[in-house]
């Protein structure tokens, strides 16, 4: 693949590719720095490109990696350091709409669960991947996974229900307890 | 609505068993507005997450900076590059001028070497009779060379009483001297 068919055929997905690396952290700059990663090594790699079926689903996985890659590394950070990366408003972006509210609450409490249930929730809710494909992109096993997306939806709707001061309490508790 | 259905989507939910296919469809009855009231909070979970995936980055298009990063690249390659063959030029360079100067130097006492070790005759006889003929002129060369030295004895002989002579004189000032005192 030369210069020109890169610019054409892998530069336009930046956006979802942005997109794909926001879900797995919320914070613009940290989204930003993964595309260029991805994109600085697809550039090294683009002698292979011509022989992928799809450059699209290839950069896709290639930008899933890189993200769980990085946040296996960061997860050495302590937990006051992700949370004030949370809460760095300037770098995050602006959310807009009548659920605003609810689903800023949600990008701030995915980061705070433990590695592999943010994993989870962000491969099977966000990413809409299945069980079996998530557990493979983790290196797990696929009930390990299921056993943390389950921690991690209950973990999301207990914290959600503490918030929200939500008077009906939620089905969820049944299969909580 | 199904809530039979709907109660079994949501167990699957939350035991983390529930494929992508069951995931839409629970969505999809979460939206419904015949929804039960006990439900409303799964219904914000449920849906807040869907909408949380949705995020809205055309403001946030890369392409521009990912165009001079790819045109930075390319600029670093082709220095790279450069100084790949600049490299491996400059030792084959420097291997050329060293094999050059030895090749200089050791051509010459080459030569001699292949000088000394040249046969001048054909035959043993005739380097045998051009060895003799030299020796013969060594030797002549030696007996005229005795012959004068000869010549020098006789020089010497004839010089004794002239010598002689000189040491009586030496002899007599000597005596003339201590008179004289």
């Amino acid at each position: 693949m030369n210069e020109q068919q890169f610019k054409e055929q892998v530069i336009p997905l930046n956006s979802r590719l942005l997109k794909i690396a926001l879900r797995f952290n919320y914070d613009i700059d940290w989204a930003k720095d993964i595309v260029q990663d991805v994109y600085l090594t697809l550039w090294k790699r683009r002698d292979k490109l011509n022989e992928v079926k799809s450059i699209e689903a290839y950069a896709v996985q290639s930008i899933r990696n890189t993200c769980i890659d990085r946040l296996k590394k960061q997860r050495v950070m302590s937990i006051d350091e992700v949370s004030i990366q949370i809460k760095d408003e300037d770098s995050q972006v602006e959310v807009q709409g009548e659920k605003a509210e609810l689903v800023q609450k949600i990008r701030t409490l995915i980061p705070q669960l433990p590695y592999m249930q943010q994993m989870a929730i962000t491969l099977c809710d966000l990413e809409q991947m299945n069980t079996n494909e998530a557990a493979k992109a983790l290196e797990v096993k696929e009930g390990t996974l299921r056993a943390n997306l389950s921690r991690a939806r209950k973990k999301i709707v207990d914290k959600l229900q503490k918030w929200s001061n939500f008077e009906a309490a939620p089905k969820s508790q049944a299969y909580v307890k | 609505m199904n809530y039979e259905r709907l109660n079994t989507l949501i167990t699957l939910y939350y035991t983390g068993e529930i494929n992508v296919s069951e995931l839409n469809e629970l969505r999809l009855m979460m939206k419904s507005d015949e929804l039960p009231e006990e439900l409303e909070y799964d219904k914000k979970i449920i849906l807040g997450l869907e909408q949380t995936a949705n995020i809205d980055v055309e403001d946030l298009d890369m392409s521009s900076e990912l165009e001079a990063m790819i045109d930075a690249q390319i600029e670093t390659e082709h220095k790279r590059r450069k100084l790949k063959w600049l490299k491996p030029l400059s030792i084959a360079a420097s291997v050329l001028v060293i094999i050059a100067f030895s090749i200089f130097y050791n051509q010459p006492v080459k030569d001699q070497h292949i000088a000394q070790l040249e046969d001048t005759y054909k035959t043993p006889e005739e380097a045998h009779r051009a060895a003799m003929q030299i020796l013969g002129f060594v030797g002549d060369q030696l007996s005229s060379g005795q012959k004068h030295l000869e010549n020098i004895n006789q020089i010497g002989q004839a010089l004794q009483p002239v010598n002689n002579a000189l040491s009586n004189c030496q002899k007599g000032i000597k005596q003339i001297k201590k008179i004289l005192e």
